[in-house]
């Protein structure tokens, strides 16, 4: 149980530090992409296409994490009314319906990936397009992992123990801004 | 059946509290295969992707950085000061001072949300403090920061230009004017509460020595919208890039001049960044997925047919729509409204010749005016939160607010120039 | 399905009549174009000869504007059997049959009928069978006109142009040509083109003459410069497994509706150009005719190279003799 929570706790670390990478990255490319045109350096065509990819990456990637830090923004009126119970089995429902989707996300992420081996990107040759679904892949399984983890957690404290997840409740909105 | 799903599937996931963008990206998946009778997985999947991949879009976490730079950098005091000086000495005085601070704060973010909490916090935390009532205070911090997305930069416009391919320089612009009549209208009505509730105000005018100190220490922040608007004006850099020179400078203000930024508060600006902007991208992604299988399912086209078979006029046509988005405002997320509906209205926009430019912006109105309506105004929730209100009181105190924005809405809907002058003028 | 939805429900694997009389489907066809191109009249033409021929047996849902998604999405659609049809130009060859793409390069093919010479060659039926592989098959050209150039600096030679900076589309090979043409290849989103323009960001681009019209670049640039780099052609295609599960009779339909809509299509481009042209001059442009020679003698070299490094199935010489 411990080596599975440090395990656990190691992902967590690693998507944080990736996030905050490529979210630098995209920064330093934007401006990069404006000192070429300024100042006299060799043009690099490929600094706005590497940066909308980075941002993709940031996205899916970033989305596993959020599912753990319940930052994905969420609306909460009617479930803060529900008895607690009552909660715990939809919060259950909705995860499996989630892992659901992305179950069909994955299969469909896949296929794009295997089928685009031989389409390079328009700026960078070295830059396989199924790199780009290979990072959406990586995502959308981490994203499983961690809902499924969220499933697992939920099942336990929630249906055995009416109530433990209540304090999530409401937390998203408050994260919306951040 | 199939609009049965389009719109109470969603309503129901949402109310189940399943994060907005998978109750899009379900609900688009059943419909899909309600309609078509398959599941076209590489539909879904590629769809989601290549909604987040656009250059444009990166605006959205460069901006939102921007902003959180400036409220640990320091920027939210100063702009306070600086506002108290103004407007502080008029009845209703700190109400006048959050309407302004917001005017000022909006000029480097891009976001109501971000406005509401920055500024918010320190405004609303003074407001109490000088015998305002708490919901009074919160309805002033939450009507106001919808100023933010109509005054550049602004997120929504980023993602209104992406959908309509019209140019996000131009939006920028185009706000401006709609936005300071927000903030004119605001203030009348704080002015007209004041007077009835006898609100406390500043009991002198400002010295000409504590307003020039109040001017310089907000000065560079203040610089940041001539930055943008000047640089892209004057062919430095486009809507997108300016957005990472907003960061660059933001970095420089915090970092080196008012030395209040630290390493770790970059990294947890950066961190909370890359999670907000996560969520925004995959809300944008899973938005169009729901789009394009609306579209397939021919749901928008029959709307559309019967619309226009009832109506004649432009004016009409955009009263109509001003309806259906402040609807459509209560219960969808800004940039899903904007990245789902854009697409379905472009031909009636052209059909009717009204200009995208100014539909641009009454769109953005019509959802901030959302953001702040039950049951899923985000700043509405956010307020409440970090000011301890109630989210009904606030409703409430928000009454009055609702008509002036409103109001607002009318004038820019039946004036175009209003939003159309300016970028003629300036750009 | 569909209170709403009017034709929604039968639009996937052919929903039976009640007395298993007749099989009706609606195709699925995707296009980026907006719906007032002449080429997206052409997609609308083309479903109303589909629909007469077959008696209504195969119709076409048309959807313009890149309601479905990018090009590239189109593709990767019709290519796993997802989506019917598409209307679409370079980008679905450049995917899964790059070796064939410099049929759409700078200063390589000459005019309309040397790009219709390709298409009667036996390398273009090579480049069909490419396509095949990948579930997307071609059915007929619309000749899209040519691309030109927009300047506030007057040129007539590659020299002329050294040093500006020139918006392209994200194309390697475009830029790499362009590139050795001396100008300063710039990437702009095309919604920036205008104001790119007008702040000067960049001094010059390309695109046909629509793209200068609708975006008003007459308000920003002084002079069309009619460099005709690339002979356009937009496509229909469709997904193959779906076009050999027709009967006979409607594929030939499929066929003959696919070529008079193209050839109704090339028809309106071609009209609609003098239009879009009239209207820049009338917009304060002036049109300049280069030394396109001397830009094609400036382009060969790096073409050669492509040839040998990317187009690998045939030749620049032999490309080229298709022209004579
Ligand atoms: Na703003
Ligand atoms: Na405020």
């Amino acid at each position: 149980m411990g080596t599975v929570r440090a395990l656990k706790r190691g992902l967590d670390r690693a998507i944080d530090v990736v996030m905050i990478a490529l979210l630098a990255g995209i920064v330093l490319l934007v401006l990069l992409q404006i000192a070429q045109r300024l100042l006299p350096i060799p043009t690099m065509l490929w600094t706005s296409e590497l940066s909308r990819y980075l941002f993709v990456y940031l996205t899916f990637i970033g989305s596993a994490l959020l599912v753990k830090e319940k930052g994905h923004i969420a609306v909460d009126l009617l479930m803060e009314r529900l008895p607690a119970r009552v909660r715990a089995v939809v919060l259950v429902l909705v995860d499996l319906v989630v892992l659901a989707f992305l179950y069909v996300f994955i299969s469909g992420i896949q296929e794009l990936t295997l089928s685009n081996t031989g389409t390079v990107a328009a700026t960078m040759p070295w830059f396989n397009q199924s790199y780009l679904y290979a990072g959406v892949w990586l995502g959308a399984l981490l994203m499983f992992l961690y809902v499924t983890l969220q499933l697992v957690e939920g099942v336990r404290t929630g249906l055995g123990f009416a109530g433990a997840r209540t304090e999530d409740a409401g937390r998203n909105v408050e994260r919306g801004e951040a | 059946m199939t609009f049965a799903i389009f719109i109470g599937l969603l309503i129901v996931l949402f109310l189940l509290r399943m994060p907005v963008a998978f109750a899009m990206a379900v609900t688009a998946v059943v419909l899909m295969m309600v309609d078509a009778g398959v599941l076209r997985t590489v539909t879904v999947s590629q769809n989601m992707t290549s909604g987040v991949n656009s250059f444009i879009l990166l605006a959205v976490p460069l901006f939102i950085l921007t902003g959180k730079l400036m409220n640990v950098g320091g920027v939210s005091d100063r702009i306070f000061a600086l506002a108290r000086v103004l407007v502080g000495f008029l009845p209703g005085g700190l109400g006048h001072v959050n309407v302004v601070s917001s005017v000022f704060f909006s000029g480097m973010s891009g976001a109501a949300v971000s406005d509401a909490a920055g500024l918010g916090q320190v405004l609303i935390r003074a407001m109490r403090r000088h015998g305002y009532d708490p919901a009074f205070a919160g309805a002033v911090t939450a009507a106001s920061s919808t100023i933010g997305p109509m005054i550049p930069p602004s997120l929504p416009a980023v993602v209104y230009a992406v959908s309509a391919g019209v140019s996000v320089g131009a939006l920028f612009v185009g706000g401006i004017i709609p936005g300071l009549l927000m903030a004119a209208l605001m203030m009348g009505l704080v002015a007209v509460l004041a007077h009835r509730r006898r609100y406390p105000r500043d009991e002198r005018m400002p010295t000409v020595r504590e307003a020039s100190k109040a001017f310089g220490s907000a000065l560079l922040p203040m610089l940041t919208p001539v930055i943008i608007i000047g640089g892209i004006a004057a062919g430095g850099f486009t809507a997108t890039e300016a957005a990472a020179v907003a960061v660059l400078y933001a970095g420089i203000l915090g970092g080196f001049v008012y030395r209040e930024l630290t390493w770790q508060h970059l990294v947890v600006a950066l961190r909370e960044t890359a999670q907000l902007s996560a969520a925004i991208g995959l809300i944008v992604g899973a938005a169009t997925l729901y789009g394009v299988v609306l579209i397939r399912a021919q749901i928008p086209q029959a709307v559309l047919e019967t619309f226009t078979g009832a109506i004649v006029s432009p004016l009409v046509v955009l009263l109509v729509l001003n309806l259906f988005l402040l609807l459509v405002g209560c219960f969808l997320e800004t940039v899903a409204a904007i990245t789902i509906l854009v697409p379905l209205l472009m031909p009636l926009l052209t059909a009717f010749e009204i200009d995208p430019l100014h539909f641009g912006v009454i769109m953005i109105l019509n959802l901030m005016i959302g953001l702040l309506s039950p049951p899923f105004g985000l700043v509405l929730f956010v307020v409440s939160q970090i000011g301890e209100i109630s989210v009904w009181s606030l409703i409430r105190a928000l009454g009055p607010f609702y008509v002036i924005l409103v109001v607002a809405l009318m004038i820019v809907t039946l004036v175009p120039s209003t939003v159309l002058w300016l970028p003629g003028a300036l750009l | 399905a569909g209170e709403i939805g009017g034709g929604s429900g039968d639009d996937e694997g052919g929903a039976t009549g009640e007395g298993g009389e007749q099989e009706t489907r609606a195709l699925d066809m995707a296009s980026v174009y907006d719906a007032e191109a002449p080429q997206s009249q052409a997609a609308v033409e083309f479903g109303s000869l589909l629909e007469e021929c077959t008696d209504g047996a195969l119709t076409v849902n048309f959807y313009p504007n890149g309601s479905l998604g990018t090009e590239n999405d189109n593709f990767d659609q019709v290519s796993s059997g997802e989506l019917d049809m598409t209307l679409a130009g370079a980008v679905g060859p450049n995917m899964f049959a790059p070796e064939y793409m410099f049929y759409q390069a700078p200063f390589m093919m000459q005019d309309q009928e040397h790009v219709q010479a390709f298409i009667d060659s036996e390398l273009h039926d090579e480049f069909v069978g490419a396509m095949d592989e990948h579930n997307v098959h071609l059915l007929s050209h619309i000749h899209r006109g040519v691309r030109h150039s927009t300047s506030n600096q007057a040129f007539t030679t590659p020299d002329e142009l050294a040093g500006t900076a020139f918006r392209l589309p994200e194309i390697p090979v475009w830029v790499t040509i362009w590139s050795q043409l001396g100008i300063e290849a710039t990437p702009v989103a095309l919604p920036e083109l205008y104001s790119a323009l007008q702040t000067g960001v960049v001094g010059a681009s390309e695109g046909p003459y629509e793209q200068f019209a609708t975006f008003s670049l007459n308000e920003v640039q002084d002079y069309v410069v009619n460099t005709g780099h690339v002979v356009e052609v937009v496509q229909f295609w469709i997904g193959l497994e779906l076009y050999e599960s027709l009967p006979q009779d409607q594929r030939d339909c499929v066929d003959q509706a696919s070529a008079e809509a193209a050839e109704i299509g090339t028809q309106m481009v071609a009209e609609a150009n003098d239009q879009f042209l009239q209207e820049l001059k009338d917009g304060g442009m002036e049109v300049i005719e280069p030394d396109r020679e001397a830009f094609v003698e400036a382009a060969r070299e790096p073409l050669e190279q492509l040839f040998e490094d990317e187009w690998t199935v045939t030749t620049y010489d032999e490309v080229m003799s298709l022209a004579d």
